[in-house]
């Protein structure tokens, strides 16, 4: 692509102005307040003309509208180029930059037709789609300013980095080295790896992680819940299983407490038994019946007389015999003296041998007569007599008693006659008498026990009945019955352990305690029972956290993964292209002092072979030298960056501004050699650059342009 | 010519899952509460309606609460609701979100004499009028309940209407994903049993079929529930006929927003232009992000939630077809970094919508900007 002309239908101060180009080297000389600046940007706008995207125009926009922008055209600004492109057309391009409606991009030889559906961009035509850019890089590829060359004059990593935005990104915005550290230096911040654990990733998986565990404790404590829940139900059920035996045991109790009472009630009907008795009579007839029956009839006993007779002639008897022994023995003792004193003389005189037995008789008869007293024949009398003085006293108590006896009874028939008449009996013999009061006493007795045995029924219903009535007795007496039965078809059943109603009413309190304490416990931990809702919602929104990170690291990491692979391809292809053309034209360009060059593909550092037979990055080259080799490198880039069969002009504002007379001298020779192959335009007031140009440009493909100086007064 | 007796009114619902979970609330367990709040606002607002037609009875089909979830202030909540409407009677047909079980609501709480709640796995008759029966039945577990109508017939004179939870076949596809067929039954079994008609909860898009109604969850549970739920006024005539009424009882406008930014320049245009769309509105809404993204414009999901939620109670924000606004393929022409990075991104294999996180984070990092939580 080359430009014919430039015009400038209202833009800046012009108003149907035109700028004629040749395909070669153009230098637009012309003093400060020329227009040199206005037709560089007409140049720019002609071709690619103005975003007109939807929002906010983007600050450069803005800027561009303001210094360009026409205050006197009645809100007119448009402007125009005409170019040729590879395919031979010729398009005469046209920018209603105010309203963007009448833009156009005419074919300038077949009248008619708009080729402005090619290369729209942003709401409007651009130009510099033809050639494979954009408007906005079509700026940073081929309009080289006066900046940029300063830069690489006074910064020695100027070059590269510009080499490398070029390469990210045709010179518009960041490298992809400056991207790729801000992915990653936003993913160590925004994301973070697993070993840095207060950055977002592992501060999400943490949160999870403590949201999962509040959840599951939640359930936990739920479901513990639900297990107490499920044992008190048990022990509900246990409970009203004894309380569902006991009411039937009452019931059953109840009902028995019921007929009872009932039973007595009717036998009491008429009120409480009463006796009639006279115990006192009772206590005498009982006393007098004994007394009658303790009574003996006496035997009655020999007469004392009778002793005493006896007595009498044994004691006779015994005078009669003490006198008969006592006549014996005196003869006995008179015997015996003769014989003693008879044998005690013959003896001792005249016959010894008779007189001596006749003594010893003798003597035997006085010892015989001192001893026998006739004990043989007073002994039986005297024992008799002893015997009747013995029997005698007794025989006259016998008599004695019997009297008494018989007084006695006769006593006793008497209080028996009387006792029998105040029983009401009839009188009769003693014996009639007590087997009459003997039944009248078991009649009393009968009664008595009745009596006894209604008192005690009296008794009974008293205390069945208590302080109520039968009445109320019945009504309580169906309602424990209907409770019971309610128990009954609640289902409640409890095993027959057996128990008395005692040992189940101990029971149920001790169930009731139990359960009442289980209640609490219940009821507390109910009261504390965490919110599953509440934290599923919280793990939901630390799960969607996690995911949104975790979707952001994937984001990032594939996005910097394709970021350097198109990064290191590019910059390969990059350095092939920047090599082979800055080999085409360094010799040519420098006289032959450097002949050879070489691109780092990592970095895109640019080294040429010097003299000394040395490579030097092309950063360290003297100024010249370096201005040099960027404009090569900005033709390689443009090259590059351009379609393969278009070639992109190059625009200079002002570039050389600053350049001694020698350095100037070898950017324009430069510049006039790449302007074999591409259009070069080259604004400036630098008077040397003129003279140059006078002097250099010759025939038809070159041109001195020289703008008019501006009117004064 | 004896009178006809007058049509039995009954007030129906289903589907509240009171304290059921509301994970996509978000962070803001408040606005869950608040939902969950609103659910049981409903209910009373049902018990109103309940007294304010005379109702005869009040039915629930099924899921009334969500049995892992419910709390004893729900269950006496439920109680004291219920009990307000004594005399009319209430029945419960416990579905498999609230299954009947011995320590379940149902069986736990103490409820006024006119609450009946069905606790067979099989229909069982409960008179309801003069000539007319209520069947119902209750799901004994979360899952794998039996189709209530299979070898059912309803039996004596009058007209026979049923109640419980499960799921009518032919509709079940209608239904979207997450829901499962619990109960199935085919529509033409109801008349195959004697029945008038059913009255059903399960599904939460309300339906009046020929002989039986859905009235759909009657409060919002989540987004996308369209068409008329909320309680269903029945009046069932003696000889089976159902006349129905429908009653929006709902706490709780649900709004789903659409929210194209192609053209917006700056995130403060997206912000002012959601601000217009949410309006006066209120409620809960959902946000669905389209359009065509200027390159230059920061938008984050939090900034659109953060605005949306000084209107509504609860935002749910999702990206609809939201494209990066840049010219990917003039882009991918360019010998750049940058084209050779569109190109390889573009005919990656990359999901649609990761390609366009991965193409905005890299044509923004070579922008030079550090705004890349891409939505």
């Amino acid at each position: 692509m080359r430009f014919e002309s430039v015009e400038a239908y209202a833009f800046g101060p012009f108003r149907d102005a035109s700028l004629a180009l040749v395909p070669g080297l153009n230098v637009v000389f012309g003093p400060n307040e020329a227009g040199k600046s206005t037709w560089h940007a007409a140049l720019y706008a002609g071709l690619c003309g103005i975003r007109r995207g939807r929002g906010r125009a983007v600050r450069a926009d803005a800027r561009f509208e303001e210094r360009h922008r026409p205050w006197d055209a009645n809100g007119a600004w448009e402007v125009g180029a005409r170019v040729v492109l590879a395919d031979g057309r010729r398009v005469a391009l046209r920018h209603d930059l105010a309203g963007g409606i009448d833009s156009n991009a005419r074919d300038a030889d077949l009248a008619g037709r708009d080729y402005a559906n090619e290369i729209v961009f942003e709401g409007a035509p651009d130009g510099a789609r033809w050639l494979g850019l954009d408007r906005r890089s079509f700026l940073h590829t081929a309009c080289i300013r006066q900046a940029q060359m300063l830069s690489v004059r006074e910064d020695a990593g100027a070059l590269q980095g510009a080499l490398q935005a070029a390469a990210a990104t045709a010179g518009t915005d960041a490298t992809a080295g400056r991207a790729l550290e801000i992915l990653k230096s936003f993913r160590s911040e925004h994301v973070g790896s697993e070993r840095a654990r207060t950055k977002p990733l592992m501060q999400s998986v943490r949160e999870v992680e403590t949201a999962r565990e509040e959840l599951d404790r939640a359930r936990g404590t739920r479901d513990e819940y639900q297990r107490k829940r499920a044992q008190l139900t048990a022990r509900e059920a246990m409970l009203r299983a004894t309380r569902a035996r006991l009411l039937a045991g009452r019931a059953r109790e109840a009902g028995n407490r019921l007929a009872r009472i009932r039973a007595l009630s009717r036998r009491f009907e008429s009120g409480q038994p009463r006796l009639f008795d006279d115990p006192e009579l009772a206590d005498r007839v009982a006393r007098d019946v004994a007394t009658w029956e303790a009574q003996s009839t006496p035997e009655l006993p020999a007469p004392a007389k009778e002793l005493e007779g006896c007595l009498t002639d044994v004691e006779a008897e015994l005078v009669s015999v003490t006198a008969r022994v006592r006549r014996t023995r005196g003869w006995l003792f008179a015997a015996g003296v003769l014989g003693f004193v008879a044998g005690l003389a013959a003896g001792g005189g005249y016959s010894t041998m008779l007189g001596w037995p006749i003594a010893v008789l003798g003597l035997g008869m006085l010892g015989w007569a001192s001893v026998w007293k006739g004990a043989g024949r007073r002994r039986p009398l005297e024992a008799r007599r002893a015997r009747i003085l013995a029997d005698l006293p007794q025989r006259r108590r016998q008599e004695q008693e019997f009297a008494q006896a018989q007084r006695r009874m006769e006593e006793a028939e008497r209080t028996l006659r009387r006792a029998a008449a105040d029983a009401g009996l009839e009188d009769g013999p003693p014996a009639a008498l007590v087997d009459a009061l003997y039944r009248w006493q078991a009649r009393r007795h009968d009664r008595l026990r009745r009596f006894e045995k209604g008192r005690s029924d009296w008794s009974e219903l008293q205390r069945l009945l208590g302080d109520r009535t039968l009445e109320e007795w019945t009504g309580e007496t169906e309602r424990l019955a209907a409770e019971a039965a309610a128990y009954e078809e609640d289902g409640a059943e409890a095993p027959d352990s057996g128990d008395t109603g005692e040992a189940l009413e101990r029971l149920e309190q001790r169930q009731q305690k139990a359960l009442e304490r289980e209640r609490g416990a219940l009821a507390e931990r109910e009261r504390n029972l965490p919110d599953v809702a509440d934290a599923e919602e919280r793990l939901a929104q630390a799960e969607r956290r996690q995911r949104e990170i975790a979707r952001l690291d994937a984001t990032l990491a594939t996005t910097i993964d394709f970021l350097a692979t198109a990064e290191l391809r590019v910059h390969r292809d990059v350095a092939q292209v920047l090599r082979e053309t800055v080999l085409g034209w360094l010799p040519r360009v420098t006289g032959g002092r450097y002949v050879d060059c070489r691109v780092d593909p990592a970095s895109l550092a640019v080294e040429v072979l010097g003299p000394d037979g040395h490579f030097r990055s092309a950063d360290l080259l003297s100024h010249g030298t370096a201005e040099q080799v960027y404009l090569l490198l900005r033709l390689a880039l443009a090259r590059h960056l351009t379609r393969p069969e278009e070639t992109c002009p190059l625009l200079l504002d002002d570039a050389l501004s600053g350049c001694d007379a020698t350095r100037a001298q070898a950017v324009l020779e430069t510049l006039l050699a790449i302007a074999d192959e591409t259009q070069v335009v080259l604004f400036t007031h630098d008077d040397d650059v003129r003279q140059w140009a006078r002097r250099r440009l010759e025939g038809p493909l070159h041109r001195l342009i020289e703008l008019e100086p501006p009117a004064t007064g | 010519m004896a009178a006809t007796p007058p049509a039995t009114r009954i007030v129906h619902f289903a589907d509240l899952h009171l304290d059921a979970s509301f994970a996509w609330a978000g962070a803001a367990s408040a606005v869950a509460r608040q939902r969950r709040q609103s659910l049981r606002d409903v209910l009373v607002r049902i018990a109103a309606i309940a007294r304010e037609v005379e109702a005869d009875a009040l039915f629930c089909g099924g899921d009334l609460y969500e049995h892992d979830r419910v709390t004893r202030d729900t269950a006496e909540f439920l109680r004291a609701t219920f009990s307000s409407l004594d005399p009319v009677p209430v029945y419960l047909a416990p579905g498999n979100h609230d299954w009947y079980g011995p320590e379940s609501v149902y069986a736990r709480n103490d409820w006024s004499p006119n609450v009946h709640v069905f606790r067979g796995p099989r229909l069982v008759p409960v008179p309801l009028s003069a000539g007319l029966t209520l069947w119902g039945g209750a799901h004994l577990a979360p899952a794998n309940t039996d189709d209530f109508l299979a070898g059912f017939r309803a039996d004596g004179p009058g007209a026979h209407v049923a109640l419980f939870h499960g799921a009518e076949r032919s509709w079940f596809a209608e239904q979207g994903a997450g829901k499962e067929p619990h109960a199935a039954f085919d529509a033409e079994a109801i008349a195959a049993a004697s029945l008038s008609h059913a009255f059903l909860g399960h599904y939460h898009r309300p339906r009046d079929a020929e002989r039986h109604t859905y009235p759909g969850n009657p409060d919002p549970l989540d987004f996308g529930e369209d068409g008329p739920r909320g309680a269903v006024i029945a009046r069932v005539a003696a000889d089976g006929s159902v006349t129905r009424e429908r009653r929006v009882v709902a706490q709780t406008e649900v709004h789903d927003l659409v929210l194209d930014v192609g053209g917006c320049g700056s995130s403060q245009e997206i912000r002012d232009l959601l601000r217009g769309l949410a309006g006066e509105r209120s409620g809960i809404a959902r946000l669905t992000v389209g359009g065509e993204l200027e390159p230059e414009v920061d938008l984050r999901e939090d900034d659109l939630r953060h605005v949306l939620l000084g209107t509504f109670d609860a935002v749910q924000v999702r990206l609809g077809d939201l494209r990066a606004g840049y010219d990917l393929a003039a882009i991918r022409q360019e010998h750049t970094v940058r084209g050779a990075f569109v190109s390889d991104v573009l005919d990656s294999d990359l999901p649609e919508d990761e390609q366009r996180r991965v193409l905005i984070a890299g044509l923004r990092a070579l922008d030079g900007r550090d705004d890349l939580d891409v939505l």
